[in-house]
């Protein structure tokens, strides 16, 4: 439930689209709060995370962040394994890569991870979203367990927006100081990226000093640097020995309008066990080198991709009968009667294709709801004609996601693919 | 996606603004030189292009001038006489903004802070006193456009800058 100064603090920064939802003015407890309009089967295995949306509870702490919210947690320690703790409201999100969690957070909780060096300096890096907010700190070696799997030490992030003085070369100011929903703030603990590459930046940032993302920091400042692939953060799935080939999004289908919550599962490895063994799928390779495949909607062909970190579908606005919403709820959907749409998404190089059948409803009837999370909410992305066909997590609801991590092999094909 | 082409260096077509007084030429000035952007490799070219829409026109309502650099491309569209009204980009990370707004950069940070993030959205426009940025994208996938109102040409739309 929200508080007063939450919400004040919300109304102030009108950050209100997103998170600072009207309160349904319950008191319950998370269980009882989650009521998906199906129940998916019980799936248990070491390589299974319950992965709670929006829950206000569980695996997504202690707060409502925001609609359409999928959250896990991990177990996180020490890079020699000396000390570990479960670490909450990570938000999975296939559309980045690796592990990063707010310094305060691993301070909070004891874990220390290693600094990770290169040439001259420790390694940091600069890691920016699409909706403009930043994530700036050093890269260290820790230990990561997911589900029970055994632990795998990668790079993460350690988010730190008051690490040694950035200088001019990163222009990496203004990134999120916690992880708090507050102006600035993350509104999660961290991020755990699970979308289809190893790396978070790849072969690119091994040669290319200049590539924006990684810095080597002294104790005055910091300057553009390399980063070999091992240094790099890393998607800790792809360091699984037997389940390393991507991950599955199970989520359950909802009732039209939304639900108050939701609750699935981050499945790790594709058809490498017989609860990960998808039947009834088709597989969408992807181009490597960005990370899209084709999604034609209204006469045009746009990039499109599948991120469970993006909270509703976002495409262009060339259909007039799909029209915005207007004051705090800009940038959504607001169409007088809810759209029924679709699109056809087809696999990179491949002809393989199929159509999705969607729909959209008005945001501010959504908005004024009990509810957190919908598969029919949408809005306007970015680039009109030139722009990208970003399937959210509302895409997730109802569907088995396959992600294959590039370069690795599974029965449904060789990475990278998307498979539903 | 746009791609990012490969293309020989083309020097000549831009030496004539490699003078000092534009060495970090941006947004509202004449197209920057290659080694503005950052300091990776790049390459650049440049393309007269008379409209992206079906009119026939006898003059180039604008010029581009393209740059490669290590992590994606920029095209500055440059007007008749030589002044940069807008930018685009795409690549696996953004260019650094701070350098290619110049005069702009300024106001493109103040709006910037005072438009809180939208947690969940894959995109975001700013609106400054004199600029507007549009971003968009994921992590090794990003693409935006900064441009100035007041410069555009008339008969250019604002997705003609991409």
């Amino acid at each position: 439930m929200k508080t007063w100064s939450t919400l004040l603090i919300l109304i102030s920064t009108f950050v209100v689209s997103a998170c600072g939802k009207p309160s349904s003015g319950d008191d319950e407890t998370p269980s009882s709060r989650i009521t998906n309009g199906k129940t998916l089967p019980t799936i248990s295995g070491d390589n299974v995370l319950t992965m709670d949306v929006s829950t206000g509870g569980g695996n997504c702490g202690s707060s409502t962040d925001y609609i359409n919210k999928p959250c896990v947690s991990v177990t996180i320690c020490n890079a020699d394994g000396s000390h570990c703790s479960p670490i909450n409201d990570l938000l999975v999100d296939t559309g980045s890569f690796g592990l990063r969690v707010f310094k305060s957070v691993l301070d909070s909780n004891g874990i220390t991870p290693i600094q990770v060096t290169t040439s001259g300096g420790n390694l940091a890096e600069c890691v920016e979203y699409g909706d403009g907010s930043k994530h700036w700190g050093p890269v260290a070696q820790a230990q990561v367990k997911l589900g029970n799997e055994s632990a795998v030490t990668v790079p993460i992030q350690v988010i730190d927006s008051s690490y040694v003085d950035n200088g001019t070369d990163a222009d990496c100011t203004g990134g999120e100081t916690g992880p708090g929903t507050g102006s600035g703030q993350g509104a999660f603990n961290g991020i755990l990226g699970v979308g289809p590459y190893a790396q978070d930046c790849g072969a690119g940032c091994a040669v290319n000093a200049g590539n924006g993302n990684y810095y080597s920091c002294t104790g005055t400042g910091c300057s553009s640097s390399t980063a070999a692939l091992a240094k790099q953060v890393t998607n800790p799935v792809s360091a699984l020995t037997t389940d390393g080939n991507g991950v599955i999004l199970m989520l359950p289908d909802l009732d039209f309008g939304g639900n108050t919550a939701a609750s699935g599962y981050l499945v790790l490895g594709i058809g490498t066990r017989s609860n990960n063994t998808l039947t009834n799928v088709t597989a969408y390779p992807m181009d490597a080198s960005n990370m899209t495949f084709t999604t034609s909607y209204n006469g045009h062909d746009y990039p499109g991709f599948l991120d469970s970190g993006s909270n509703g579908l976002f495409f262009p606005d060339t259909n007039s009968s799909v029209s915005g919403c207007s004051g705090i709820l800009a940038g959504w959907y607001c169409p007088s009667s809810t759209q029924n749409l679709s699109a056809v998404n087809t696999a990179y190089n491949s002809t393989t294709h199929g159509s999705v059948s969607f729909q959209i409803e008005n945001f501010n009837t959504f908005w004024n709801s009990p509810n957190w999370v919908a598969k029919e909410i949408g809005g306007a992305s970015g680039g009109l004609l030139n722009g990208q066909f970003d399937w959210g997590l509302s895409f997730f609801f109802g569907r088995n996601v396959a992600v294959g991590i590039e370069g690795k092999s599974s029965s449904l094909g060789s990475g990278t693919y998307w498979a539903y | 996606m746009v791609r990012i082409h490969s293309i020989p260096l083309i020097c000549t077509l831009v030496a004539g603004f490699i003078i000092p007084a534009f060495a970090h030429a941006t947004l509202g000035e004449a197209p920057s030189v290659d080694h503005d952007l950052s300091a990776m490799p790049a390459q650049s070219k440049t393309a007269a292009k008379s409209t992206l829409k079906s009119t026939v026109k006898s003059a180039p309502l604008f010029t581009i001038h393209e740059v490669q650099t290590g992590s994606g491309s920029v095209r500055e569209y440059a007007n008749a006489s030589g002044i940069v009204f807008g930018i685009a980009w795409s690549g696996a990370r953004s260019p650094n903004l701070k350098t290619l707004l110049g005069t702009y950069a300024q106001d493109y940070t103040d709006a910037s802070q005072a438009q809180a993030r939208i947690p969940g959205r894959r995109s975001r426009s700013v609106r400054g006193k004199n600029v507007t940025v549009q971003r968009w994208g994921h992590m090794r996938n990003v693409g935006g456009r900064a441009f100035d109102p007041a410069l555009i040409p008339d008969g250019v739309k604002i997705e003609d800058i991409q």
